[in-house]
């Protein structure tokens, strides 16, 4: 039996739970839906609420499980999605100089009226999920989630670079290292995967790229290396693959000092 | 053992993207302790009807309808059905329900202790969710006519329990 809702706006003109749920999950539903959304400020809100709760859940429960991953995938298969999870996880290791100024935030923000694409970045610190915008500070140990919105059905990845030049792959994370195709999708979407700040300070570029060809991260990489590596006061990245559209944000990241 | 592997592996990628909507459903019902419980049970009863699960064009509403059940029972079973809706709706941190409909969940809680499943679903999805009848039925993959005598029936149950009081 194949369930798909009619409607997803409840008797009193408002879009339900159940609709707010699949608009955050990018699944298909009715133009009466994505029209509600566009003009009804209290539903934006809830599912405001709605992606800020999947975020807070998608990082949560990462690094307490990793280690257990492999006792308990066979003994407990609910867990095991949490499990998928945490191997998800990315480690952003390296070991950068000490922390520079940016010269220019980059970019007030990732969403803008009319564009074709979104990148939203989130940022959990153990107790509060926030939206984190260009040139904002971050600290070792926080997770940072991705949302992503395209206007057209393109093939997605998220990377980053920090200031040595050391490029590593956020979204999608897998052996494989390949984009991967988003749907097209009225609102961002809460990415899968997440990644783990590492302690060194430095700054942290990440870069979405929308492409409408598959491609691989090992090409990413090399490029963000070399645009790194010649930029030293880098103010903004150029454009990392040609035929792509690009959306960056450039994060500060900072020990904790004490009461922070 | 092939068949096993794979659906271990689509039960994660399940996981993963549908755990924050069971647990976000079951907290409408339950404290955080038990709603994590739901959440366990809700993704066992995947597995074990993984053929049924897997032909759904859309999960999440397989996942809403199979949570709300295991909800519903939960609360039967532990003697906290009273307590449904009047202390545990809106519990959910800093969300409101603008589709909820206040007395239809006084008429729900009146009855809870006496309606059956199917009963108490439609009443929910109803009352609580604010939905419509033809996106129950596409829920509960029955008619809109069969929503409508099931609201019905509920409205002859609260009747009935009146004209009962002494």
């Amino acid at each position: 039996m194949t369930a798909t809702l009619h409607g997803g706006l409840g008797r009193g003109g408002h879009l339900t739970q159940l609709a707010l749920e699949q608009l955050q999950l990018g699944e298909p539903l009715s133009a009466s839906v994505e029209g509600h959304i566009g003009a009804c400020d209290a539903c934006r809100q809830r599912l405001q609420q709605v992606a800020q709760w999947h975020a807070h859940l998608q990082v949560r429960p990462l690094a307490q499980v990793v280690p257990f991953r492999r006792r308990l995938a066979t003994q407990w298969l609910p867990a095991a999605g949490v499990l998928a999870l945490a191997a998800l996880l990315l480690l952003v290791v390296g070991r950068g100089p000490e922390p520079r100024q940016l010269p220019v935030p980059l970019g007030e923000t990732m969403r803008s009226k009319g564009s074709p694409v979104d990148f939203e970045v989130y940022a959990y610190d153990g107790a509060v999920v926030r939206q984190v915008f260009a040139g904002d500070v971050v600290h070792p140990g926080e997770r940072l989630g991705f949302r992503l919105r395209t206007a057209q059905a393109s093939h997605v990845m998220v990377a980053g670079v920090d200031s040595q030049g050391s490029a590593y792959l956020c979204y999608p994370y897998g052996e494989s290292a390949q984009s991967r195709l988003l749907p097209a999708t009225p609102i961002p979407v809460a990415v899968d995967d997440a990644v783990v700040l590492d302690a060194v300070p430095g700054d942290e570029h990440l870069v979405a790229l929308f492409c409408p060809e598959p491609f691989a991260f090992a090409g990413v990489a090399d490029k963000l290396r070399t645009l790194v590596a010649s930029r030293p006061e880098l103010q903004a990245l150029p454009i990392v693959l040609d035929g792509c559209l690009q959306r960056e944000l450039a994060l500060r990241k900072q020990a904790r000092s004490i009461g922070n | 053992m092939t068949v096993r592997i794979a659906t271990a592996a689509a039960t994660d990628q399940l996981y993963a993207r549908y755990a924050p909507l069971v647990l976000r459903r079951a907290r409408m019902f339950v404290d955080g302790a038990a709603a994590e419980d739901v959440v366990h049970d809700v993704f066992i009863k995947v597995m074990e009807h993984w053929e049924q699960f897997r032909g759904e064009a859309q999960p999440s509403t397989w996942l809403y309808r199979i949570t709300t059940h295991v909800c519903l029972n939960r609360l039967r079973d532990d003697h906290r059905r009273r307590r449904l809706l009047s202390e545990n709706y809106g519990a959910v941190p800093g969300v409101n329900q603008p589709t909820a409909d206040p007395a239809g969940l006084a008429l729900l809680s009146q009855l809870w202790k006496t309606l059956d499943d199917d009963l108490a679903q439609v009443g929910i999805y109803y009352h609580l969710d604010g939905m419509t009848h033809d996106d129950i039925a596409a829920l509960l993959g029955c008619s809109a006519a069969t929503v409508r005598n099931r609201l019905k029936a509920i409205e002859q149950h609260a009747r009935d329990a009146e004209e009962a009081r002494p």
